[in-house]
């Protein structure tokens, strides 16, 4: 019996003459938090409209609880709740008014919808706001009611679709702490994302992908070893001296975006580094330890900068 | 730099963003000469019958006058968004004075109107126009373009100076326009309306620019027509003109 | 945090749950409660009822003499005429309000729930018909006041009204199909302002087609929006009523078909 995975097989998907998706391949576990992590551009949002029925495939195969995307699609809508990219509810509507409505179109009665409106209203952090039109919501409301809108009858699989981008940092983090609920609750759950940071705190596994191919996969744990942990940034002058000075003593200098950057660090590299440039008579304006990027990730598991910085960057989201 | 220097290469921008949207561009062009055609189509025979006329001789000029206005709607939108936008603040930052902001905006949408001005009269010639006049007639044709189009772009400048939203400047342009249209000797001649209303129409700007302009065209009374038209414009740069610099300033 | 796991049991995973009728115009019912409640009743008195009475006394006023010097009772000829121009004004805001629900992500969230497939296209005509309705008592009221009668008797006036909200249907079909492959609705529904002007003027609406140049005839006796507005003056005037009426049943039947074939097409890929 599935409790509700994720299971996604040769995936192909094109729009045009551009291929979005390339032989991609995935599994959710039942209960299984996964994050499909890549640029704009990389193929996130058609992945997710495939599984969601929202666009046909155009070759492999993909299955939400059981139920094929391709022969059972109501199957499919019936196991998954979608939280698309854009927080789609109705502006001049209230809070209240869009998750009732919600709970009515999926047959609860009037009562059960206005029950379930009222306690996802308070779970979410909306209560005092759920008679307010939405349009006067802060960015993370709105995207807490769309997350709450999308929970009003339970799903097994929960698919978000970026759920943080464009959010400040406070809204951003009470998105967090949302998603750790119900990954607490043991739903299943497969988000995208561009921020390792998201990625690395929220999924128990993460799916890289760029250019519509999968390109590494691995517990956050996993990849961050094959990327070597933390990076090393030095900002000195000159740029040269201090790439030949710290190449002599350490593995993984590079130079890029004006900064010379000393990948797999840790608090001993920066000790290091601190002792080379002291020797060589360099004094640095700067020297701090940090999360790789996203593209310091994709360069170091694939050996290519990522997808970014190819014009194409516009995620497709539609035809 | 000087005032007429600072003007000249404001309406130098003002006309390259005009012409480089092509939506702008098709719209302010296309719409007035499908209304053209289209109104030739449906009404173009009852009035020939009706009014011993032909129709394209009173029904270009309107057109003509039509676009001019409903071009103003273009300049609202353009000083409103440049307002909104801060390059008016760019400007008055860079020194730039007031004087110029507001002329350039002007003369650059003046000169635009005559072209566009042009380009219709061109279009109307394949329908049957013409200017049986002579070539100073032709001039002056162009000259009462401008003398009209002087009243619009006022007006969408005190528009755009004083609305809260795109939407509103639109709307407060776009009524009038169609308003003044409707109820011009443009579309039918002026015994055609209910008696109580064509005071009205005799007195719309449109309908004495409109006659001035078949005056000096297909031949007809010009002298008062230019002048009544002259005198709205008169009147309207007294009442505009100190709204738009006070606003503005 | 009780978020998913609440009082509320998961509703029934069954493939049939999105299937029948009951699913169809229920779901659909309170779609169109929810397209209504978005409508602002400001935009809808200005657009459904300050501007039709606008239009029908100002084109009475502008060529009802003209007109009546050809032979023709404009009173009674021009209501029609505003009726078919409103239809194609409901037309353009559904649209618009597809676009609208495309750009904000509303109609790929509909697309995913499992309701049922047509409740969105159902909830979408209930809305427009609703508003077609309000319009043509607009109209039609505004008229009565300048002389318009029903003259065929009460039947043909219904007739004239199911006619008219058919023909919005059908004209909104294709309009949806434009709504849907966009994301801009100011720039679809600016475009379409423009499109629909050549088919209604270029018609029997503000004149008889006798009065067009003898070349474009033709084209004006037997274009689809003639042959609609013809049976809604005859269903108006009474006489002869079925020949007129079964031409632009088919007329409506066949542009019905192809509008929805597109904008299914249309429909099945918006995300």
């Amino acid at each position: 019996m599935h409790g509700g995975g994720v299971e996604v097989e040769g995936l192909r998907k094109v729009f045009g003459k551009k291929t979005a998706l390339e032989e991609v391949s995935f599994t959710v576990e039942p209960g299984a938090v996964v994050g499909l992590l890549g640029p704009n551009g990389a193929g996130k949002t058609t992945a997710v409209n495939c599984l969601s029925t929202l666009l046909p495939l155009d070759g492999g195969r993909a299955s939400v609880a059981g139920h094929d995307v391709t022969r059972d699609p109501a199957g499919v809508r019936a196991s998954l709740a979608l939280t698309g990219q854009f927080a789609a509810v109705d502006d001049v509507l209230t809070g209240r008014q869009n998750l009732v409505l919600f709970g009515r179109l999926l047959k609860l009665d009037r009562p059960a919808a206005a029950a379930r409106a009222e306690e996802l209203l308070t779970a979410f952090g909306l209560g005092a706001a759920a008679d307010q039109p939405v349009k006067s919501y802060s960015g993370g409301m709105r995207r807490r009611l769309d997350l709450a809108a999308s929970l009003v009858v339970k799903r097994p699989v929960v698919v978000l679709d970026e759920p943080t981008t464009g959010l400040d940092p406070a809204g951003r983090q009470e998105m967090w702490d949302v998603v750790a609920g119900l990954r607490e609750e043991g739903v299943t759950l497969l988000l995208t994302t561009q921020y390792l940071e998201e990625a690395d705190r929220l999924a128990d596994r993460i799916v890289l992908i760029d250019h519509g191919r999968v390109v590494a996969e691995g517990t956050p744990g996993e990849l961050k070893k094959r990327v070597g942990g933390q990076v090393c940034e030095v900002v000195a002058e000159p740029r040269e001296q201090v790439l030949r000075t710290l190449r002599e003593r350490l593995e993984g200098v590079e130079e890029s975006g004006g900064t010379v950057t000393v990948r797999g660090a840790d608090s001993d590299t920066l000790a290091e580094v601190v002792a080379a440039l002291r020797e060589a008579g360099i004094e640095a304006d700067d020297i701090r330890l940090r999360r790789p990027t996203l593209d310091e990730v994709f360069f170091a598991l694939t050996g290519h900068r990522s997808g970014q910085r190819r014009g194409e960057e516009r995620e497709e989201v539609g035809s | 730099m000087n005032t007429i220097t600072e003007t000249g290469l404001l309406a130098g921008r003002t006309l390259r963003r005009f012409a480089k949207s092509p939506q702008l561009v098709a719209d302010s062009v296309l719409f007035p000469l499908i209304l053209l055609f289209l109104m030739l189509l449906v009404f173009g025979e009852l009035v020939d019958q009706a009014a011993h006329g032909r129709y394209i001789d009173r029904l270009a000029p309107v057109i003509v006058l039509f676009s001019a206005a409903y071009g103003a709607v273009g300049t609202g939108l353009g000083f409103f968004t440049d307002l909104r936008g801060g390059i008016v603040d760019r400007f008055r930052a860079m020194n730039i004075s007031r004087v110029s902001v507001l002329a350039g905006r002007i003369t650059g949408d003046l000169v635009r109107a005559v072209l566009v001005a042009v380009v219709t009269t061109a279009v109307a010639y394949l329908a049957g126009f013409r200017f049986t006049q002579g070539p100073l007639a032709a001039l002056g044709f162009f000259a009462v373009v401008a003398l009209f189009a002087w009243i619009f772009l006022w007006l969408a400048v005190v528009v755009a100076t004083s609305a809260s939203s795109e939407q509103a400047v639109s709307g407060a342009l776009n009524t009038p326009v169609t308003l003044l249209l409707f109820l011009s000797s443009g579309f039918v001649p002026v015994e055609q309306f209910p008696g109580w209303l064509q005071p009205v129409v005799r007195a719309n700007p449109l309908s004495l620019a409109g006659d001035a302009l078949v005056g000096l065209s297909s031949g007809g009374p010009v002298l008062l027509p230019v002048l009544f038209t002259a005198a709205w414009a008169v009147a309207a740069t007294a009442i505009l003109v100190p709204l738009a610099v006070r606003r503005f300033g | 945090m009780t978020a998913s796991t609440g009082t509320v049991p998961a509703t029934g995973a069954a493939p049939s749950s999105e299937a029948g009728l009951a699913n169809l115009f229920g779901q659909g019912l309170l779609l169109a409660g929810r397209n209504i409640r978005l409508t602002s009743a400001a935009d809808t008195v200005s657009t459904m009822v300050v501007f039709p009475v606008i239009f029908v006394f100002g084109f009475l006023a502008l060529f009802g003499n003209l007109l009546r010097t050809h032979g023709v009772d404009y009173a009674q000829f021009l209501p029609p005429a505003i009726v078919v121009q409103w239809m194609f004004s409901v037309a353009i805001g559904a649209a618009f309000a597809f676009a609208a629900d495309r750009r904000s992500g509303m109609l790929a969230r509909y697309r995913s729930l499992a309701i049922s497939r047509g409740a969105v296209v159902v909830g979408r005509m209930a809305a427009d018909s609703l508003r077609a309705l309000l319009a043509i008592a607009v109209i039609v009221a505004t008229g009565y006041v300048a002389g318009f009668r029903f003259q065929a008797g009460p039947l043909a006036a219904l007739g004239f009204v199911a006619l008219a909200v058919a023909f919005a249907l059908a004209v909104s079909a294709g309009t949806s199909a434009l709504g849907l492959v966009s994301r801009d609705p100011e720039t679809v529904s600016a475009t379409l302002h423009v499109l629909y002007l050549p088919p209604l003027m270029v018609s029997s609406a503000f004149v008889p087609a006798d009065a067009f140049p003898a070349w474009i005839e033709p084209f004006v006796r037997h274009q689809p929006v003639t042959a609609v507005l013809d049976a809604l003056r005859a269903l108006a005037e009474g006489g002869p009523t079925a020949g007129p009426v079964l031409k632009a049943v088919v007329w409506l039947a066949g542009l019905l078909a192809v509008f929805s074939i597109a904008a299914v097409q249309a429909f099945r890929r918006a995300t």
